[in-house]
């Protein structure tokens, strides 16, 4: 096809904001593994289930502006509370057992996606995000000089959440310690810290990080089954890509996937996969460990 | 010597059974139960020998059978479906060609996944093979040039005719192969070659120390268990009669480890106890009646799903684990220690390479 | 290591018993019917394909019921009974459900697929490899499943999807005035054969179709296409299943998109007019369509099937989908060449195949009968969305084409029918 500039940038912008919605969910991911070496392949069924969940109170609640903004807090807190019962009932029974785990998640995974979809059946659920957010936003190169108000808005929530996280390792004193136990975990017990808390509560942030990515997402892209293995996959990519248990690597990573699949799909639609899985293996071969991971 | 001889006579039995069975039962049972069970078996000893002798959990597998499964597609079929669009003409090859091809491409490809996660080790082997594997899938999905997209290639016909129309012939070929393959392996891991493999498995930083190339060995333990994959691959393109992204995305990924790891990870044997077992549990759940609401039929994910992670929780050997700690008992006899299940000494691998174990019972 | 290997040896010898035992359990009822019903009830076409069964059981009841104590209806004498199975759009999990209905079930008559894929990539051959068993289309719409290399037991009464398109590529034209139009529609069978019926017609007139956009099944991210749609267009041609619709054109008005639309015939049926979404009413409002039914026909016959549909099923939708008819069509079929043949399914179902390439009946659309691929012949309806004085939005009839036949009227000869439907052909850019 011919190529048309402003095509061009509108393309870079749907591949921000799927790179949004990506840095949300892989940023739960990356926490969980980078601290607690725990790959937690039931991320993508969490995020489903919160969407779920943060949709079945939006619309039990009318499906107002306040009721989209409630869904969002419930699917985070609701799935930080699961991500908690994950950690504290099975998990956590089992640490340093990295195979164990992750066969335990799976195992999870297969269980909450069939039941998700015995409770909500194969039909597409969609949110109705405030009206103010809706429709269009006049943006000068975009295609129609137009582009989704929603998408903008999805793509700066992505840029504050991102920075309060960052804050959160950097400024408070939990960010320490979490970054800490990134770095040397069986040092941090030897510290007299409370490990098993703190895995608690990094397990329940990054499920909760998951539930809210959910309803964020779901409000651009809609939801159904097979978006858990979606951003599953997706996360498993970006955080291959960026590196373990780096934020930094994480908002890196979701940029580069985001886009190349966004390009990808417009102007190589036949070979799209291979841009991104190109990517993932380009820079397996250079650094192992990710853009910015560390060795275990 | 009497236990010798009763070994003897289970297996002449065993023999025996698999044998006369597609004679005595109907076509179903001799195709999509037996031929099934055995080529899903196949395809779960592929990633059975890679993390049961190499230490390796590849998630990429059902994707290599599944690569192999659509070369012999494009190469053989009778037509060509008109949305591929960078083939002009049916290739039309010979079958016996076409399975060559087929098994080189498979063997390939499997030994270049093993060079990209050459340097990465367990849990992120696992994330790395799943990505792949799975992005296999997307790919096939969005390929319309020489892989048919969504739709995939259709009326694929084995050099047999319909698999479905020749049951008996097409059992004892998937049970050949299965027996070679399972044999084959068996047999790899006494060589130096497999013994070595295990050495890397058990404590890779002694192996190098030694003075042998782990990168290699991995890379042509990919490549080998490619070469297993291939075969799966090529004969469930024929019991299929067609392929499509359907054959090889996350639930197929997914089925494949649930078998692997319920018959036992560390056994072959396991792929193929696990693959009856699983192909059991989905022909007959739907017979179950549903009880309280609760229809099998229709949650059986769920079911699958709790079978797996009550095996994982509890016995993480599978069913041949069941089975051997249930026959130690009866005996009351100990056998030699039980093997420390692969998912404890996996974790400990390329951690701390001073406290990995010592396994006594290094012969498989 | 002894001990595993007899272990091993002592299991396996257990399952293989026990499966023969069970193997040897097969006992297949004599004197009954088995009709095996094959739809979607996972992926994009969850709720069509409950439909689906919904237009079985209507059949059922209507021509073999009341339905027993066992669950069971009865015609010419003989006990009915209904196997369901559920697939994914997927020509893979079609075959494998297809296969257990027919060989381990071992039912007499298979009514499926839902979907274009289904029925042309996995069903029709399977029919192929089964002759002694009689197939019946669900609402799978792919041209090619009986235009070109049919199956001689396969049988479809539910016209394909180029018929459901007549006289829209002319409305398109004449009455909408459209010149220039893309399409957006998903990369498969289905979809192309829905192409092909509308641009034979708006192509034959003169009209452009500038731009084609084949998306993924199931695609939630419309964001390329919207893109990539060229300014200056007249009217976007959409054939994009219910699920798909909606997601586009809520990205589609999102990104101030404002062409029209004209719809293919599950684009804006009622399950996408009757789901729970966003849909933005007055884009929606007026969008021609075409398909085998619509939900202001107020001929008798249909509004006897909408009020027994509304009756059976009060949690349904609020107006019979097209899938429920075909289903419901293709059941009542399989159930009047039953009674004509007196449920004799001897020798290879000679006499019942024979019956079903005869029969002539009339259904709540008026009357169908089979061309010589087994294809039906039936009428079409080119409809217009509208509202009615409650809010709720629906189909109304703005013409009806009698009698049409897979080839639209045009002759086999014509050179649209020259070459299978794909995404390259026909083309008139």
């Amino acid at each position: 096809m011919t190529f048309d500039p402003v095509q061009f940038v509108t393309v870079g912008l749907n591949g921000l904001t799927q790179a949004a919605i990506y840095f949300l969910v892989a940023s739960g991911f990356t926490l969980i593994f980078g601290l607690m070496r725990t790959v937690n392949l039931a991320h993508g069924s969490l995020y489903l289930f919160g969407a779920y969940l943060g949709w079945s109170v939006g619309a039990a609640l009318g499906k107002t502006a306040e009721a989209w903004v409630v869904a969002i807090v419930v699917a985070f807190v609701g799935m930080a509370l699961v991500g908690f019962l994950m950690q504290r009932l099975l998990l956590g029974w089992m640490a340093g057992q990295d195979l164990r785990q992750a066969l335990v998640t799976i195992g999870l995974s297969i269980i909450a996606a069939d039941l998700l979809l015995m409770r909500f059946g194969g039909v597409i659920y969609q949110f109705t995000p405030p009206p103010f957010l809706f429709g269009s936003t006049s943006i000068p190169f975009a295609v129609s000089g137009q582009y989704s108000t929603y998408r903008l808005f999805l793509v700066a929530a992505a840029i504050v959440i991102g920075l309060l996280l960052w804050l959160l390792l950097t400024r408070t004193k939990l960010g320490m310690i979490i970054r800490a136990g990134i770095d040397d975990r069986h040092m941090l017990s030897a510290l007299g810290v409370d490990v098993p808390r703190v895995f608690l509560l990094v397990f329940a942030l990054g499920a909760g990080l998951a539930g809210l990515a959910g309803v964020l997402g779901g409000s651009a892209l809609s939801i159904s089954p097979g978006e858990d293995a979606r951003y599953l996959l997706s996360s498993l990519v970006v955080v291959i890509v960026g590196g373990m248990g780096s934020l930094g690597g994480v908002a890196i990573g979701a940029v580069i996937v985001g886009v190349a699949e966004q390009y990808g799909n417009f102007y190589w639609p036949y070979y799209a996969p291979l841009v991104t899985f190109g990517i993932m293996a380009a820079v397996l071969a250079l650094r192992p460990h990710g853009l910015r991971g560390r060795p275990a | 010597m009497k236990r010798f001889a009763t070994r003897r006579s289970a297996l002449f039995v065993l023999a025996l059974g698999l044998i006369v069975y597609p004679l005595v039962v109907s076509r179903f049972w001799s195709v999509t139960i037996g031929a099934h069970a055995l080529i899903l078996g196949i395809i779960a000893l592929s990633l059975i020998f890679l993390a049961g002798y190499g230490g390796m959990i590849s998630l990429a597998q059902t994707a290599i059978a599944g690569m192999a499964a659509y070369a012999v597609a494009i190469l053989t079929v009778p037509r060509l479906p008109q949305q591929i669009l960078a083939i002009p003409d049916e290739p039309h090859w010979p079958a016996y060609l076409a399975v060559a091809a087929a098994l080189l491409i498979a063997t390939v490809m499997g030994a270049l996944f093993g060079l990209i996660g050459v340097r990465s080790q367990g849990i992120y082997l696992l994330m790395l093979t799943a990505a792949l594997g799975v992005g296999f899938f997307y790919f096939a999905e969005a390929n319309y040039d020489f892989l048919g997209g969504h739709g995939g290639i259709p009326e694929v016909v084995s050099p047999i005719g319909y698999t479905s129309q020749n049951p008996a012939v097409f059992y004892y070929i998937s049970l050949a192969a299965a027996v070679a393959l399972y044999l084959g392996v068996r047999y790899l891991v006494r060589t130096p070659f497999g013994l070595a493999l295990q050495g890397i498995r058990d404590n890779p930083r002694r192996m190098r120390a030694l003075g042998y190339s782990v990168g290699l060995h991995r890379i042509a333990a990919f490549g080998i268990a490619g070469f297993i994959a291939g075969v799966g691959g090529v004969l469930t393109v024929w019991y299929n009669g067609s392929i499509s992204p359907g054959t090889v995305d996350l639930t197929r990924v997914i089925e494949l480890l649930v078998i692997a790891v319920v018959g036992g990870l560390i056994f072959p044997e396991g792929a193929f106890v696990g693959a009856l077992a699983f192909v059991l549990v989905d022909t007959f759940a739907s017979s179950v009646p549903a009880i309280g609401g609760f229809s099998f039929r229709e949650r059986f994910n769920t079911l699958i799903g709790l079978t797996f992670l009550l095996v994982v929780l509890f016995s993480p050997n599978g069913l041949i684990g069941i089975a051997q700690d249930l026959t130690a008992r009866l005996r009351r006899r100990r056998s030699a220690p039980p093997r420390e299940p692969l998912t404890e000494s996996l974790s400990r691998v390329g951690r701390d390479p001073a406290s990995a174990h010592a396994d006594p019972a290094s012969e498989p | 290591m002894r001990t595993r290997r007899m272990t091993l040896a002592r299991l396996l010898a257990v399952v293989f018993v026990g499966s023969l035992f069970a193997g040897a359990c097969q006992v297949g009822g004599g004197g009954e019917i088995k009709i095996g019903g094959l739809a979607t009830l996972e992926g994009p076409f969850a709720v069509p394909g409950q439909d689906s069964f919904r237009g079985m059981e209507l059949a059922l009841d209507e021509f073999a019921g009341p339905k027993d104590a066992d669950g069971k209806w009865t015609v010419a004498g003989k006990k009915v009974t209904l196997i369901k199975e559920g697939s994914d759009a997927t020509p893979d999990v079609a075959l494998a459900k297809a296969k257990k209905l027919i060989e381990q079930d071992n039912v007499d008559i298979l009514i499926g697929p839902l979907s274009g894929d289904e029925g042309l990539l996995a069903i029709k051959p399977y029919a192929k490899q089964n002759p002694e068993k009689t197939f019946l289309n669900g609402s799978s719409a792919a041209q090619d499943t009986t235009f070109r290399d049919p199956a001689p037991n396969f049988f479809r009464f539910s016209t394909d999807g180029a018929q459901w398109q007549a006289g829209l590529g002319s409305y398109a034209y004449d009455v909408k005035g459209y010149r220039n139009m893309v399409l957006v529609a998903e990369d498969y069978s289905f979809p192309y054969t829905q192409v092909g019926g509308f641009m034979y017609e708006f192509c034959d007139k003169g009209g452009h179709v500038v731009q084609k956009f084949w998306t993924k099944l199931g695609e939630k991210d419309y964001s390329a296409v919207v893109s990539g749609i060229p300014a200056g267009i007249d009217a976007i041609y959409v054939a994009l299943g219910g699920a798909d619709a909606i997601n586009f054109l809520t990205q589609y008005q999102a990104a101030g998109g404002t062409a029209p639309m004209v719809g293919g015939s599950i684009t804006v049926d009622q399950t996408v007019l009757g789901a729970q979404a966003n849909i933005p009413e007055d884009y929606i409002l007026g969008t021609p369509s075409a398909g085998p039914i619509a939900d202001s026909n107020d001929e008798p016959a249909w509004l006897a099937f909408v009020d027994a549909y509304q009756k059976a099923f009060p949690d349904g939708l609020p107006s019979p989908s097209l899938f429920a008819h075909a289903y419901y069509i293709e059941t009542k079929a399989a159930l009047l060449a039953l009674e004509e043949v007196n449920g004799d399914l001897s020798g290879g179902q000679k006499k019942f195949m024979e019956a079903l390439s005869k029969l002539k009946f009339d259904t709540p659309t008026g009357p169908v009968g089979l061309d010589a691929n087994r294809n039906g012949i039936a009428n079409q309806y080119v409809t217009e969305v509208a509202k009615k004085d409650d809010g709720s939005l629906y189909n109304k009839v703005v013409s009806v084409t009698q009698a049409v036949d897979q080839t639209l009227g045009l002759g086999a000869d014509s050179p649209y029918l020259a070459q299978p439907v794909s995404r390259d052909f026909p083309s008139c850019p």
